[in-house]
């Protein structure tokens, strides 16, 4: 017996309860994904513990199809009164919609079962334990005087899900994990910087104090080397993408651009380009979901039950993979690739888990980090883009946060005031270098330092 | 007896003989989204999320649960779980908190009388609606090859009980609609977009505009864009509308000025009595809908049970008010502002903004247009987000240049930066209008929340992101 068994049967048995009750106006596809929580969350904030909190939630998400009508319903009900409720709404709701012919749910699929990621010691963590791995976040934060935390929170889960089909099959998972943030800022007497933001999230109760330490204190060095912030100066040119930076622009574009639904509507240029060369030869682009060890977007199966697979989005520059839930997989007439996306409050959606850029191996541009920042012997190095990024037109446009000054191949200063803009298209052709090491970025993604040229680099004064 | 009776009736009675502060949540959150994508339906969807959230002040020390259970023994144990949690806290909680009475606490019945107009509104009507306007989005201009519109209603039916004395039921409803035209030229692909969230029926909705002016300014968006060039980067004077200014006021300056984020030492922090901003600025935060009706954040109570008010916050130039919940108004030892919202009821409430506005003025927005020789007007809001430091990014995606005092050709999208209130300081000129629009914009903290923001036409000089040779 797994550690959620029970629990998970219960789970399933309200969903089927929901499929029976649509049925019973008449037949139709019913699918079912339902997440049940229990969630201990401790909050720091005003350099104080502000609130604990406890929460149990269940939820189920319902789509049924009839006659190409589709209806979606979302409840946190768990009498039989309440999920009667919510099938009669669902019904109601796919009457007043038009028929479509590609409306469709998942075909039984070839693995299906239970799926667990259940550290025991994890799965029992108390309030109490956890409180203490709070103090250990805020002392190692707070190490450097100069750190303001604005709000900092660690929190403890004990998740399961399943997808219930009128298609009879059934998938589900449970998982335990403990996560936390840290999000705050570098203070002196004169000034105050950027906030900066980190975080981790494990499996394993005792992977928790040496992540913890190490992205905290990613967190706090970053704040406070952003003291002193000067201006910087205006070209077109290279820059570094740090590999947040890397994640925020390259990883978003790309994921855009092998998204099967933006592709059939038009809105992205890669239609019809599978295998073609849209990136630098030596760039490479994966999801791997079925990795455990990146708990973050760790998932056996999709949104709509489909299993999960590792696929390369851009392999040696060319396009590889288009992602497909089932709705855009009928419209293609090719088979769903595990890619369905959201949960019990959403319809399935498209997205990647577990997204890695990266340099080709044996890649020509691959270099060690400190090669690659001598490579710029003025110029900016960014580490968080925020602003706007069009996949469609490529355009993007927005600050350089937390950034500094390259001057001689080594960190100058840090920079306030920076703008960054260009085109993404371009942007990814026109790599210079890509760091060999990876790096873990808080949310999931794994990514290197690039150097990329032609970026219009505006300063304040 | 509807079920927020029951449980209120259960609220009264549990909480009789509390010996600890106690806050009892009821919130029943039921939303609709109907929206059609390229002549196809891509959300039907009903969502009922509904609960109690429970927060017990211990020793100092805040503890909080929630449960969907909403029979007798399952609010208690709930109630069991929130003093548990705020004794795990208890020892390591510094400053212990302490809630001052006040006469701000609400009692009664704020019931919106068109949340039943709305309800009854069959939802046919609201689906043809969005059906036909995703149509007539399509087909407006032969350089549109797609379109969205999508229709959201949010129902809210709460109680809040506190054992100092609120007990009061609030029903709300938020409808929202958005526009978005695909533009193509076989070249280049654009979006344009138009929204409009409020607080009120169905008719809140079209106060600014029509819906055949959603229409075309959301087509106008996505042709325009399409022959248009970039603009040029750099410091520049421009003028921002409505929208653009309602951005402004609340992720740039808002923000700053929420008490959690001052204590945390946002760049407002230790400000009260300076001048912030030019004397022509006076920004506000109102649980009303001042000026016009209909604006997003509006809201009768807030989720501490506190009656809401007009907040001021810079007053002529000079910065006034933080915002604040009942905790951090008394530790700075003012009234509470009503700001207390949690989106859901198994959020605990936060420090959060409602309608953010700068009041208008006198100035007229061709004679502002006139005032500029090389700059820009700004429009078309598209998401932004703010620093502790006041420094600040937007989006804007309908963007004309003014050269010489006149409107010029549109500009690609682009973004704008600078700090807030050294851009407030620049502030030389306010127009005579007012709108709230916001649109559909939610805001981020953690949790999302409902608000509203805008103002009048504001000419100021900030950083323009453009390309460099």
């Amino acid at each position: 017996m797994t550690y959620s068994e029970q629990s998970i049967k219960n789970l399933i048995s309200e969903a089927d309860q929901i499929i029976s009750e649509v049925q019973k106006k008449s037949p139709a596809d019913v699918d079912v994904f339902s997440v049940r929580t229990k969630e201990v969350r401790i909050v720091y904030e005003n350099k104080d513990y502000s609130v604990s909190t406890n929460h149990t939630s269940t939820q189920h998400g319902i789509r049924c199809i009839r006659q190409g009508q589709m209806g979606f319903v979302t409840t946190n009900a768990s009498t039989s009164e309440g999920l009667k409720q919510a099938a009669e709404e669902v019904n109601v709701i796919s009457e007043l919609t038009p028929s479509n012919e590609f409306q469709c749910i998942a075909k039984p699929p070839s693995t299906i079962g239970h799926f667990e990621s259940i550290d025991i010691k994890m799965a029992q963590l108390s309030p109490q334990e956890l409180a203490k791995y709070a103090d250990e976040l805020i002392q190692t934060a707070t190490s450097d005087k100069r750190v303001s935390i604005d709000r900092a929170e660690i929190n403890w889960s004990l998740s399961e899900w399943s997808l219930a089909s009128s298609n009879s099959f059934v998938q589900s998972a449970a998982s335990s994990t403990c996560s936390w943030f840290v999000m705050g800022m570098g203070k002196t007497d004169t000034e105050v910087t950027s906030f900066d933001y980190d975080g981790g999230t494990v499996k394993f109760e005792s992977e928790i104090i040496p992540l913890l330490n190490k992205t905290v204190g990613y967190f706090r060095d970053s704040v406070v080397s952003a003291i002193g912030a000067r201006s910087g100066k205006s070209y077109r040119g290279p820059v570094i993408l740090h590999p947040q930076a890397v994640m925020d622009l390259i990883g978003d574009f790309i994921s855009s651009n092998c998204h099967g639904l933006r592709q059939q509507d038009g809105m992205s240029s890669w239609k019809d380009m599978m295998g073609e060369l849209v990136a630098h030869k030596d760039l490479l682009v994966l999801e791997d979901p079925l990795n455990v060890n990146r708990i973050e977007g760790w998932s056996p199966f999709d949104r709509e039950g489909v299993p999960s697979s590792l696929h390369k989005l851009i392999d040696c520059g060319r396009l590889n993979f288009v992602a497909h839930n089932c709705f855009t997989a009928q419209r293609a007439g090719v088979d769903p690739t595990g890619n369905a996306s959201g949960g019990s409050r959403s319809l399935p959606g498209i997205g990647f888990s577990n997204l890695s850029v990266s340099a080709q191996p044996q890649a020509s541009l691959g270099v060690p980090e400190e090669k690659l920042f001598s490579m710029i012997s003025d110029g900016l190095m960014v580490k968080r883009f925020s602003g706007n990024s069009d996949p469609t037109s490529g355009q993007f446009s927005g600050i350089a946060k937390n950034s500094h000054w390259i001057s001689g191949g080594q960190i100058a200063y840090p920079v306030h005031e920076v703008m960054i803009s260009g085109n993404m298209f371009d942007l990814i052709r026109e790599i210079l270098a890509i760091a060999s090491s990876t790096h873990h970025i808080y949310g999931g993604g794994v990514a290197p330092y690039i150097l990329v040229d032609g970026v219009s680099v505006t300063a304040g004064s | 007896m509807s079920k927020a009776q029951e449980v209120r009736h259960l609220f009264e009675n549990l909480t009789k003989n509390m010996s600890h502060w106690t806050e009892m949540r009821y919130h029943n959150k039921h939303s609709r989204v109907f929206g059609v994508r390229k002549a196809v339906p891509s959300e039907m969807s009903s969502k009922r999320y509904e609960g109690v959230g429970i927060r017990v002040l211990y020793n100092g020390t805040f503890g909080f649960a929630s449960t969907s259970d909403l029979t007798e023994m399952g609010i208690k144990e709930a109630l069991l779980k929130a003093e548990q949690m705020a004794m795990a806290l208890d020892h390591r909680k510094k400053h212990k908190v302490h809630l001052p009475s006040t006469n701000r606490l609400a009692a009664g019945d704020f019931i919106m009388s068109e949340y039943d107009q709305l309800e009854h509104k069959s939802g046919k009507e609201k689906f043809d609606f969005v059906q036909e306007s995703e149509e007539r989005l399509r087909k407006h201009s032969a350089n549109v090859d797609g379109a969205l519109c999508q229709y959201s209603e949010v129902f809210e039916e709460k109680v809040i009980l506190t054992t100092d004395g609120a007990n009061s039921l609030i029903k709300l409803v938020r409808p929202e609609l958005r526009f978005m035209a695909f533009g193509s030229n076989g070249a280049r692909r654009t979006v344009g977009y138009d929204s409009v969230g409020g607080t009120g029926g169905w008719d809140c909705l079209f106060l600014n505009r029509s819906s055949e002016q959603f229409i075309e300014r959301a087509v106008e968006g996505a042709v325009n864009l399409l022959g248009a060039k970039p603009g040029d980067g750099g410091r520049k004077k421009v003028i921002l509308s409505p929208s653009m200014v309602g951005l402004l006021s609340h992720e740039a300056i808002g923000h700053t000025v929420e008490a959690d984020f001052v204590n945390s030492g946002s760049v407002a922090a230790g400000k009260i009595g300076e001048m912030v901003a030019s004397s022509l600025v006076t920004l506000c935060d109102s649980g009303q809908s001042e000026h016009t009706s209909g604006a997003g954040g509006t809201l009768p109570v807030d989720d501490e049970g506190i009656l809401t008010e007009r907040t001021v916050i810079i007053e002529n130039g000079k910065l006034v008010s933080y915002l604040h919940n009942r905790e951090s108004a008394a530790q700075y030892n003012v009234a509470p502002t009503g700001n207390a919202r949690a989106w859901e009821f198994s959020d605990e409430p936060l420090i959060r903004m409602r309608n953010t506005y700068i009041e208008p003025q006198s100035d007229d927005l061709d004679e502002m247009v006139r005032g500029i020789e090389d700059g820009y007007f700004i429009d078309g809001p598209e998401g932004g987000q703010a620093d502790a430091t006041g420094e600040f990014m937007f989006g804007a995606n309908r963007v004309r240049k003014i050269n010489k005092g006149k409107l010029g050709d549109f500009v690609q999208n682009l973004t704008v930066s600078g700090n807030a209130f050294e851009v407030l300081k620049s502030v030389d000129a306010v127009s005579k209008d007012f709108k709230w629009d916001l649109g559909s914009g939610h805001c981020g903290k953690g949790q999302p929340a409902k608000v509203d923001a805008g103002g009048p036409y504001l000419r100021c000089e900030l950083l323009v992101g453009g390309s460099q040779k």
